[in-house]
This record gives C-alpha cells, structure tokens and sequence, in this order.
C-alpha cells in the first residue's frame, strides 16, 4: 500500500497504488437546493449510454430521496456500516477508517448488492423524516425534511473500483481524470461493483462484463458538458475541471466554489477515494445527517449559501450553471454579467444577475386586441 | 581502499561460496517447490520482493522464523516485518513447513543465485573476470535472460509431490460422453486443494477440501476426469450470484517451469477454463434477460425498433440477444461490441482456451479447440475436459512424454471468483506407453 494525499480528509491515506495526478480534473458541482427530482438528467443519461439489453436496471445517473431513498437500496447506510464508524477531529481531520484502510484481508472495504436492491431505483421517493403532529401548520420552517440528491460516478481521485479490479481493466484517463473500465478487458469478476462506495459500477448480465459513467467522454473531447449536466432544466449542475496540485485560482468557477469559498462539498468524504462531484448542501436538513453526508464544513457551507448573493464573486460562478453547453475554463464577475469563458479565453456565456424584465403593454395596438396569459 | 575492501569481499564470498555449494542444490528443490511462485531471485518482485542478496539485508535467524510465520513476526511489531507486510499490499507469506536446514539450504540457494550478479558487474568494471564464481558458468545468471537461453530440455524439473499417470486410448475423445468404458479402467489421483491466498483478492473461506482426477491421452489431446464434490450448483448469472468453475493450467514447454500460480513474466501458461455458467447456456440457450426474469417489461430498446411486431405480438421484452448479435445490432451492447471474449452469446463447448504470464494477464487465446462438458448429480460436479496439446500452435502446451498440470477450482456458493478460488500446485503428469 502507498501512502497518497486525500486534502478532503486533510491527512494522508493508503492506497494500493502511487500518487498520480491527471493533467486536469473533471469536477462537477450539484446544487441541491435546486433538485426538483424530475429525473430528466437520469432519463438524458439512460438513453444516451444504457438503453442496452441488459442495462435495463443500470442507471449511470440516478436521484434519489434522502433520508430514505437509495439506489442501489440503501446503498450509503450499508457501506458506512462496513467502516464501522466513523469520526472528524476538530482541525477537520479523518480519525476513523477509509474504505481502503481494513484488516479484514481485503484490499477495499465494500458492500455487494443483490439484484433486488437495483429493482426500485426511486424507492422512498419524496418520503419524508417523520410524521406530521396533529394539527401542526407551517409556520416558517419545516418540522420534518427531505431532499434530493442526484448521483453519478465521482470520478474520484483514489477510485475503489479501479483498486479493486485484479486485471487492471479499470484506468483513469490522464488528460481529464475519467475513469473508465475497458469494456474489452473486463472479465466480470465484479470486485469494483463490491468496491465503488458509491455503488456505480454496475454488472451487465448480458455482456456478462461491468460498465460504469463514462462522464459523456465524446462530449468532454469536444468540450461539451455530459448530457447529464446540459439537460437539466432545474439548472443545479455544472461541469468542470480543476487541478488539486496547483494553487486555487480565482477565475476558475471551480476553484472559487470548491477550494476557496467551500461551499460545495464532497459526497461521503469518509471512504476515502477524494470523489470529485461537489455538493451545495440543502439548507433544511439537521445538521447532524449532513455532516454524516458532506463532512465537518456543512454549516459554514450553508451560511455562505445563504448570504450569496451579497458575494458578487461567488455569485457569478453560480449563474454560469446550466446556461451554456460548453465547458466553463474561467470566468469574470463584471458589474452585470457573469462571463465565462473557454479553453483558449473566448467568451461563451454572458449571464446577467438580475433578467431584464420586459413589460408588455395589456392592449396590442397592432393586433386591436387585449393579451392573455390564457394558455 | 575501496578496491582492497572489495577484494576481501570477494575472497570471502568465494570462502563462503564452497560452503555452501553443497546445500545450495537441495535449496533449489525447495525453493522451487516452495517459493517460486512468489519470489524471483533477480528478476523483481512477482507477488513478494525479489530475493537477490536477501542474506545481505537480513539475518539468518530473522529470515527463519519470518519464513516459518511471517505473521507471527509482523503481529510481533517488528518493524521491518511491518514494513515489507504493508509494502507488498498487506498479503500474508503463507507459513512454511520446513526444517531449519531445509531453510538454511534454501538461503545457500539464494546466496549462490545473489552472487554472481553484483561482483558480476564490478568485475567488468575492474576488469578481472578470473573471479567469477564457477556456477555462473553453468547456470544462466540473472543478467543473462535476455540472450538465447542456455538451459537445457527439463533442466530445471523439480519433482513434484503428486504424480498423475495419462493413459493412450484409440478413440475419439467425446466430453459428453463422461461415463466412457475407459474411464473405469483408471484409478483416480485424489488432490488436496488448497484457498488461493498469495494475491488480491484472495479466499478467505475455502469451501473445497480435493478433487479428484483421471488422465487419458490420444495424438494431439489430453482429457481428464475430474469430479469434486459442491453442494450447490450454482451456474446462474447475476450480480451477486458466482458460478461454479474448474481450470487447468499446463507449462507452455517443459524447457522452464514457471510459476503454477497463473505462470510469471517469460513463463507463459496455457490455461483450460470451464464454467457452470456456460454449461448452462450449452445445455439450454444463453441466459438472457427475459430467461431470468420472465415477468419483465421493457417499453423500448433505442435502435432495434424494427424487430417489434405488434400484429405478432412481438415486443420489446421478446427481442432476444441472440437476435441482436446475429444482426450485429450491438452497438448498445458494450462489452459484445467491442468483442469482449465473456460477452459471447453462443459457445460449442462451456470452456475457454487462454495463456497467462502472471497475475491479472489471463487473455484468451484465438484458436479455441479446447472441449468439455459436466454433470452435477447429488452434490457432486463431474467434468470431463479436453485439451489440445502439441499441435503445433505456439500458445498451447507442448511436451513428450512429461509435463506438469495444475488444477483451480471455484465455489460459486461461495462467492469465488477471480483470484477467490482453491487452487492445487504443479503435479507431474506422465504419458504411459
């Protein structure tokens, strides 16, 4: 076992291979304050990539209903079980166990599902925390809660897919940080279906290999978001590249909201494998279950997300989320306008913070009618 | 000062060289028996470190007991132990039953293999090749494995424990046919199996205790018998169900002997592998989506639009894979489309034909004519296989009148797969006239 750098833990882990960083990153970051669970990234995402004959219970994007929902069922609750608790010092640092720091003889700590946990992939859908007291009303703040959290591979920096597979058919793509398994290579053993915490690498039981997101490859080669991101219309996402080995910087909206302003966080950071899908987390939740969920940063994150809009800064990287296809490089807050620009510095999306209201007079002079809003 | 320094090395070592010479031959036995599988003696790490010059860096005594419980003295908190456990993924040296001269001859081996590579190369440099040691003469060095070998044909044979007779038989070898006259006629070799703990991932409940083993033989062929017992049979596909398998492994020539654990880098192993699940697809139709769960609804397969036929009552759900790949419609189907060899819908025979040069190398070969076939009846899986050897095909087993196998078996009730299998290490196997 190496010894790597996991900043997300702040301190160092071991894993069965060297340090190795990829050129460049892919980052997204998911707001789910914004989620409204219509399922059409899952469904963009299905058609694209696993609309197969034996894919028809794979889904490379899900989401899913917290507290209660899962897919795979109960993924999450299953492997924490396996890390048998866990525990944040104050200084912010990992004292319990990683998924790849175990005694147990094996190289990754995981949790195999069975057929019927993939079998309901909305289960607990909008179910929430608790029942409603007789005769209890709203009254500000909700007594009970949910939220929705959307789910893809994390693409991590130390995968436990890629650990586990004994024919090293699993890699990570040096010039964006993809992790792909080489569908020719592959032989089913299903160690990284057991491994990936996060429980997307999927069995495919007619090609009898394992597949997982691809991260729309194709797409990020032309310097396009995945179709997950780009389809959105909650416009939650946004997709990225950062480079953990080099000083933050600012006009990168990536760097601005991961490591400088840390208002999104990662998913599960106690297993260990540096995953690199940022989550704003939902303001409403207890914060004991988010802290479980994104790590000891969660209250900071939330009073920053609620004061965002006095920081022009981080303002205007979260108004470049879902109004262009392509990647986002950089980016400028100008006075009215957040800019971002691509690979090369030209200009592909121009946001203004407030939309410019049109008024419409009542009485069309042209027409010699009144306007509804009638549909 | 350096140079007199290295010249008093030298004496020494030739001092100890004649010492040891003598144990260094029944060593080799051991080692080979023993250690091969895990550890090269200047050819780098295999699964454990390299032992080249191992007497330099540790001592005598430390070396025993780390071979005879190397957990023992990692538990103990040595701190090199500690290092070179978690150096080397954290998998454990089995312990070793050996007597104290066997190892101490085991280290004289490693000690004269250690020898000649260093002062080797500082001879060149001060130019006195009279100080070679004389068993580099006849022994190819470490260095030296990249000209035309020099060993000789079964040069380096070691004995195995176990020895397996193949008979001749004039007919045609039929896998089905696994209660063939033949087959009464031989007694059974009974084989000890043992969980596969060297490499990751590694079984951790072994569940099979031995198998039992028959061997007969015609020009170009090479079958055998095997039965094991297995309380489940468990031949289906899914995500957490793993299947029954048998594999067996033959040295690609008998000129070296590599490791019986998948074979190593320059010692390629030609491997037989059968599996429950492709016997299944072989006796009744590849198990497919609709097979397994019957109950099943699909709107739509993107793509194969056109094989649907309302009027026939034909929907998506009845679109079977083996019309998919007959059309080579394939194209959402990944690992199909990219010729995966596991994602082969329709095999003659459950069995696949593959070399290997190591762990994690297996890949299958591009001649297939390996046969076999297998019954499970009351708690006992019987398996006739047949391997084509000597045909003149480079990846596959060429011997004459002698050469090793080597057995795997899973327990798919048990999760085996991969690297989680028992395995039984090189046995003899001889070709009686």
């Amino acid at each position: 076992m190496a010894k790597v750098k996991n900043w997300q833990l702040n301190r160092e882990m071991e894993y069965p291979y060297e340090e190795k960083k990829p050129k460049k990153q892919i980052t997204y970051v998911f707001d789910t304050n914004k989620c409204i669970a219509c399922q059409t990234c899952t469904v963009a995402c299905k058609t694209t990539w696993t609309s197969g004959k034996g894919e028809e219970t794979i889904f490379f994007n899900n989401v899913e209903t917290k507290p209660y929902g899962g897919y795979p069922q109960k993924w999450d609750v299953n492997t924490l079980k396996e890390l048998n608790g866990q525990e944040w010092g104050k200084d912010g640092v990992y004292n319990g166990k990683t998924i790849f720091e175990n005694e147990s003889g094996e190289r990754v700590t995981g949790w195999r599902p069975s057929e019927r946990n993939y079998a309901f992939p909305n289960i607990g859908e909008d179910e929430v925390l608790g029942n409603m007291e007789k005769g209890a009303f709203f009254n500000g703040i909700h007594d009970i809660w949910m939220f929705y959290l959307a789910r893809i591979c994390n693409h991590c920096s130390y995968p436990g897919c890629l650990a586990a597979c004994p024919r090293k058919a699993i890699y990570k793509r040096e010039e964006d940080g993809i992790v792909l398994i080489d569908q020719s290579r592959c032989r089913g053993y299903k160690e990284c279906v057991k491994a990936c915490p996060y429980k997307k690498t999927f069995f495919n039981m007619v090609t009898r290999v394992s597949e997982k997101c691809i991260g729309c490859y194709p797409l990020i080669e032309q310097g396009e978001q995945p179709r997950c991101v780009t389809s959105c219309i909650g416009k939650i996402r946004l997709q990225g590249f950062m480079e953990d080995a080099k000083e933050p910087r600012r006009d990168n909206p990536f760097d601005m909201i991961v490591r400088i302003k840390k208002i999104a966080l990662p998913l599960y950071p106690q297993f260990g494998t540096q995953p690199n899908v940022y989550y704003v987390p939902p303001v409403h939740v207890p914060k004991d279950f988010l802290i479980q969920m994104f790590g000891p940063n969660v209250e900071d994150a939330i009073t920053l997300y609620r004061n965002m809009k006095d920081d022009k800064e981080l303002l205007a990287a979260f108004m470049l989320f879902g109004n262009t296809p392509r990647i986002i490089h950089s980016y400028k807050a100008e006075e009215n306008y957040a800019v971002g620009y691509n690979e090369i510095g030209d200009e592909i999306v121009r946001v203004p913070y407030v939309e410019p209201v049109l008024e419409r007079p009542h009485w069309d002079a042209q027409f010699q009618t009144f306007r509804h809003n009638t549909p | 000062m350096n140079r007199i320094l290295f010249l008093v090395l030298i004496a020494v070592t030739l001092q100890l060289q004649s010492v040891y010479a003598q144990n260094a031959a029944a060593g080799e036995k051991t080692f080979k028996a023993t250690c091969n599988a895990c550890h090269s003696i200047g050819k780098g790490k295999i699964v454990g470190p390299d032992l080249l010059n191992v007497n330099k860096r540790r001592t005598e005594k430390w070396l025993i007991s780390f071979i005879r419980s190397s957990q023992t003295v990692v538990k103990s908190g040595d701190p090199v132990a500690v290092k070179l456990f978690n150096d080397h993924n954290k998998i454990p040296m089995p312990d070793q039953k050996l007597t104290d001269v066997q190892i101490k001859d085991v280290l004289a081996y490693i000690k004269s293999k250690s020898a000649p590579a260093t002062p080797a190369k500082a001879t060149a440099a001060t130019k006195k090749p009279a100080i070679t040691p004389p068993s580099t003469a006849t022994k190819p060095s470490a260095k030296t494995t990249n000209k035309p070998t020099v060993v000789k044909q079964d040069d380096e044979w070691i004995d195995a424990e176990y020895k397996l007779k193949s008979y001749p038989v004039q007919q045609e070898l039929n896998p089905k046919d696994l209660n063939a006259a033949f087959w009464s006629k031989i007694e059974a070799l009974k084989l000890p199996v043992s969980p596969q703990t060297l490499a990751y991932p590694t079984l951790q409940m072994p569940s099979i205790d031995y198998l039992t083993v028959k061997s007969v033989y015609r020009p170009m062929e090479v079958a055998f018998l095997i039965e094991w017992n297995d309380s489940s049979k468990s031949n289906e596909v899914d995500v957490v169900k793993f299947c029954d398998q048998f594999a067996v492994e033959f040295p690609l020539n008998t000129k070296v002997i590599p490791s019986y654990m998948m074979g190593n880098k320059d010692g390629m192993v030609h491997i037989v592998h059968w599996k429950a699940i492709w016997q299944e697809d072989c006796e009744k139709g590849f198990q497919d989506v609709q097979v397994k769960y019957p109950n099943m609804w699909v709107d739509v397969y993107p793509g194969l639009e056109s094989y649907l036929d309302r009027s026939k009552r034909v929907y998506a759900q009845d679109i079977t894979s083996e019309m998919i790949v007959e059309t080579h419609a394939t194209g959402n189907m990944p690992g199909t489309y990219s010729h995966n060899p596991m994602s082969q819908i329709k095999r003659k025979y459950p069995v696949e034909e593959a070399n290997a040069e190591g762990f994690g190398t297996l890949a299958t070969q591009e001649t297939q004519q390996a046969k076999a076939w297998a019954e499970w009846k009351d708690g006992k899986w019987k398996l006739c296989v047949v391997v084509p050897v000597n045909t003149g095909n480079r990846y596959k087993a060429t011997f004459t009148d002698r050469t090793k196998v080597a057995f795997a078996l899973w327990d798919g009730g048990f999760q085996n797969i991969g690297g989680r299998k028992h395995f039984i290490p090189w046995v003899d196997l001889f070709f009686q006239k």
